[in-house]
């Protein structure tokens, strides 16, 4: 007896794409990182001022 | 002033959640290495596979990076319950005997098995992590410097897999549906 196609690898066969959007996710935690006021320590001075 | 080098809870568990990112990324750079050196090109479940642990290391990078939210543990316990059903299915599609397996087994077990005991292994630590309250008050000074470096060397490499999954995947499978059982490595 064939197994039945896996519902979820029939439904989305465009695979590239949810890594796409975690590529992007990855270049925006990239981009936070680099700018200036997102560091812990752009935090803590922040509070203290 | 601030202070300099804070071994607290938060930067321990900043520290721990790099060091979790970085295993989970390992496993995925693992997969290449069967998918390269021992021409074992991805299933489609595999790619959800991947998909789930690069979501999984994504949640802890951020962490790792800016500190301990729930948001982030969220996103990390989301990808890897997806992950984990995801291997739970590909380890049911060959449960019965006679259905075969899909490529070799590494050190006693499949692929798709390991990937749902690291799942099972990754649910069980973060819940554990999430033990620690005083991980979420706010900073009390930069955390020391061996924190940041392992949190951007995971960062580095979650945006080196997850643009060359991308890339691989959208080879592999081009447009339409991902080969069921795939010969062509990339």
């Amino acid at each position: 007896m064939d197994l039945p196609t896996p519902l979820i690898a029939s439904a989305s066969p465009f695979y590239w794409i949810p890594f796409l959007f975690l590529f992007a996710a990855f270049l925006f935690a990239l981009w936070g990182t680099l700018r200036e006021d997102s560091g812990e320590l752009g935090e803590v001075e922040e509070r203290e001022k | 002033m601030t202070e300099i080098s804070a071994w607290d809870t938060r930067s321990v568990v900043r520290l721990f959640n790099a060091l979790g990112a970085i295993v989970v990324f390992s496993v995925v750079f693992g997969a290449y290495g069967v998918q390269f050196i021992f021409l074992e090109p991805p299933c489609p479940l595999c790619l959800l596979i991947r998909i789930g642990m690069l979501a999984t290391g994504l949640g802890l990078v951020l962490n790792a990076l800016f500190g301990p939210k729930p948001i982030h543990y969220g996103f990390a316990l989301l990808g890897a319950i997806f992950g984990l059903l995801v291997s739970l299915r590909n380890i049911a599609l060959h449960i019965v005997p006679g259905t075969g397996s899909y490529g070799d087994a590494v050190f006693g077990f499949h692929l798709y098995t390991w990937a749902f005991l690291v799942f099972m292994a990754m649910i069980v630590a973060i819940a554990v992590v999430m033990f620690f309250q005083r991980q979420f008050d706010p900073p009390r000074g930069e955390a020391p410097k061996v924190v940041n470096v392992l949190a951007v060397i995971a960062l580095a490499f979650g945006v080196f897999l997850a643009a060359a999954n991308t890339f691989t995947t959208a080879v592999e499978c081009g447009i339409g549906p991902c080969p069921d059982d795939p010969t062509k490595v990339l």
